[in-house]
């Protein structure tokens, strides 16, 4: 059964606690998973959702996922020039 | 309505004299004004502890308005820590008063025999220097709450600690929030030194007003003020991720992106980085009655900052990421407590946090002190305050820990330590490090116009190409941010929304009845930029002093195992405009 290492951070950390989830989160994937399928399958509204990391780097919300993937939701509002470094915007 | 004026000191003949200020220096404010004004009048080749060097102080462009979160505050001179130029921006309260008063820099300058120490007062009646012997050796708090108490409640005071007395390269320049915390610091660059050699132990500025810095044409600017209110409203990360968390949001994300520089930069993640992180700070402030949101200035819509109580029943106000990474993850300090005591002691003693952070790093890399002992890093801070051999070489910063103990793993440029992004894990932010005229500094390349996006699109952190025109960019825009008094944070909300840059050019348009384009703004960077690049080779600065530490290229950085590897030829482009 495939599965993947999830986090939320800022904002999107509360639905971890109001849910009672560990942090990080262990989470089966299904075949042809994506982030945005994910976010879609456990109820977190892709809106609130900024950017994905997959394996530390950020990725569109339509990049395939794989057994062992460490997956980050980060919120919108991250302040910081890395909005740019790291891709916040060019893999929207 | 005050006249513009500067007030130049001079500390060797305690003349205090108000100028008229010479036209070309009219619009010109923040970064713009005090690396201007250094160009122009300190020797390049001086010693930055000698008298030739000048510290300039200098409100913002729009400081002292309604323009929303625009009370920040430049102080300029030639850094004893890098040996170039250096401006150091702060926010706090000193700035909108110094601008209401009519001031558009104080300019400190000769040097003064003997030993006796002044504070000097600036009230809208003019200014004097008051004999300050008893202030002499106290920390910024004290003197902060000593001054309030003698002037009166609400001034704003300007003031180094027993760090910048002892003319240590890592001491800064601090000035205090509405509460009466002295933990504003323009702190990079060993500025404090320089106001010790100057034997100004502190400036104590009172102004009735805080918004009403006059205006050419007060309809327009009240208009685009409104406007720019709520267009930093409509943006999330200024309405919503800066409000939040504050600054600190950032301790996980960085660390996802394996970016965040652990135990003296050796890797990209610390494992219990969510300990100290922003989400996690905001928890425990709230729960002690603190506050996990907090302006650092009034008429601040973003309220970064925070208030920390700690433990020992003192407050740590603010705790902001760069400090909470340096004296947290680089040091492999997983305690948020412990931080904060090291964050409060750099606050009272008048150290920069990143230098003192990146310092005790090095020093734990030596040996000196065990990564992760937060006891032992706390005992060894304090001997800065005593004087001890020791606590002189921490406050003496990275570079020059690392030659006093046999150090190669020492991450500066210029002589300046590395803030909270690793080099290797974000490819951009390593050239601008390496190609500032301020040494390695983090808010160098921060601001970002539309072009970038346009032009450069997505650039991979983990590869060389187009860092340099990113960085170029970034840097340009950030140069003319500086100079406005605009806090960085605005860059994200004016990148995003069309009306941004324009709106921010009409601010100054209607403040100082001209006709200030997007156009203007950029070449005004560009001019900072210029000066402060030839100052520094004047000064004596090469292509060489434009690179990473040697280790960046040679050890890879988990988890990504990246190395930097942007071309040294490609660096020395940079500054190619």
């Amino acid at each position: 059964m495939a599965r993947v290492e999830l986090r939320a951070f800022g904002s999107l950390m509360n639905i971890f606690s109001a849910r009672g989830w560990t942090f990080p989160a262990e989470v089966e994937i299904f075949p042809g998973e994506t982030p945005g399928t994910l976010m879609e399958r456990l109820g977190i509204p892709p809106e609130e959702v900024e950017a994905v990391f997959v394996n530390g780097r950020v990725e569109r919300k339509d990049c395939p996922l794989q057994d062992g993937d460490r997956v980050a939701f980060v919120p919108a509002g991250i302040p910081s020039v890395h909005r740019v470094m790291l891709g916040f915007y060019g893999k929207r | 309505m005050p006249v513009s004026k500067f007030l130049r000191v001079n500390t060797a003949t305690r003349e205090v004299k108000f100028e008229e200020v010479p036209e070309k220096y009219l619009i010109l404010g923040g970064r713009a004004l005090t690396s201007q004004l250094v160009f122009d009048e300190v020797p390049p080749t001086c010693n930055p502890l000698g008298p030739f060097n000048k510290l300039v102080i200098a409100p913002g462009m729009l400081s002292g308005t309604n323009a929303p979160s625009s009370g920040r505050m430049s102080v300029g001179g030639k850094s004893p820590l890098t040996g170039g130029i250096k401006e150091a921006n702060a926010g706090g309260i000193a700035s909108q008063k110094l601008a209401n008063l009519g001031i558009k820099a104080i300019i400190l300058e000769g040097k003064p025999q003997g030993n006796d120490w002044y504070l000097l007062k600036v009230t809208p009646a003019g200014a004097e220097l008051i004999p300050a012997n008893d202030l002499a050796g106290k920390g910024t708090y004290e003197v902060t709450a000593i001054c309030r108490e003698r002037y009166g409640p609400k001034v704003a005071v300007i003031t180094i600690g027993p760090a910048g007395e002892m003319l240590l390269p890592a001491a800064g320049v601090t000035n205090n929030d509405s509460d009466g915390n002295s933990s504003r610091y323009a702190g990079r660059g060993g500025l404090g030194a320089v106001m010790g050699s100057k034997k100004i132990k502190a400036i104590v500025v009172d102004s009735p007003t805080t918004f009403d810095a006059p205006l050419k044409e007060a309809e327009r600017f009240k208009a685009a003020a409104r406007k720019f209110t709520q267009i930093l409203q409509e943006h999330p990360v200024t309405s919503k991720g800066l409000p939040n968390y504050g600054t600190n949001v950032l301790m996980n994300i960085i660390n996802e992106a394996g970016a965040l520089p652990t135990r003296n930069f050796h890797f990209g993640r610390f494992e219990r980085a969510a300990e100290v992180s922003g989400e996690k700070l905001a928890e425990i402030a709230v729960a002690r009655g603190g506050k996990a949101t907090h302006p650092c200035h009034p008429g601040c819509v973003m309220r970064c900052s925070n208030i920390y109580p700690l433990p020992n029943g003192k407050v740590c106000a603010p705790i902001e990421y760069e400090s909470a990474w340096a004296l947290g993850p680089n040091l492999e300090i997983d305690s948020l407590d412990v931080i904060g005591q090291l964050n409060y002691l750099c606050n009272d003693y008048g150290l920069d946090t990143i230098e003192t952070g990146v310092t005790l790093g090095v020093l734990m890399e030596a040996g000196v002190i065990p990564f992760g002992d937060g006891e032992a890093a706390i005992k060894a801070l304090e001997e800065v305050a005593r004087g001890t051999p020791l606590g002189r070489i921490i406050g003496s910063g990275a570079a020059t820990a690392g030659r006093v103990y046999g150090v190669t793993h020492v991450p500066v440029v210029k002589g300046q330590g590395l803030p909270a992004y690793d080099p290797r894990g974000c490819k951009g932010i390593g050239v601008t490090y390496a190609t500032s005229p301020m040494g390695a500094d983090h808010t160098a390349g921060y601001a970002v116009t539309a072009n970038i996006l346009k032009v450069g699109g997505y650039v991979d952190p983990h590869k060389p190409e187009g860092q340099v025109e990113l960085s170029r960019d970034l840097q340009v825009a950030t140069a003319f941010l500086d100079s406005t008094g605009f806090c960085l944070f605005v860059a994200f909300a004016v990148l995003d929304n069309p009306e941004g840059m324009p709106t921010i050019c009409d601010l100054i348009s209607a403040k100082y009845g001209i006709s200030f384009t997007v156009d203007d703004a950029l070449e005004l960077g560009k001019r900072v930029l210029k000066a402060e690049r030839e100052f520094n080779l004047k000064a004596g600065f090469t292509s060489a002093d434009d690179r990473l530490p040697e280790f960046f290229k040679l050890e890879q950085l988990p988890p990504h195992n990246t190395v930097f590897d942007v071309r040294d030829e490609d660096l020395d482009q940079v500054f190619n405009f």
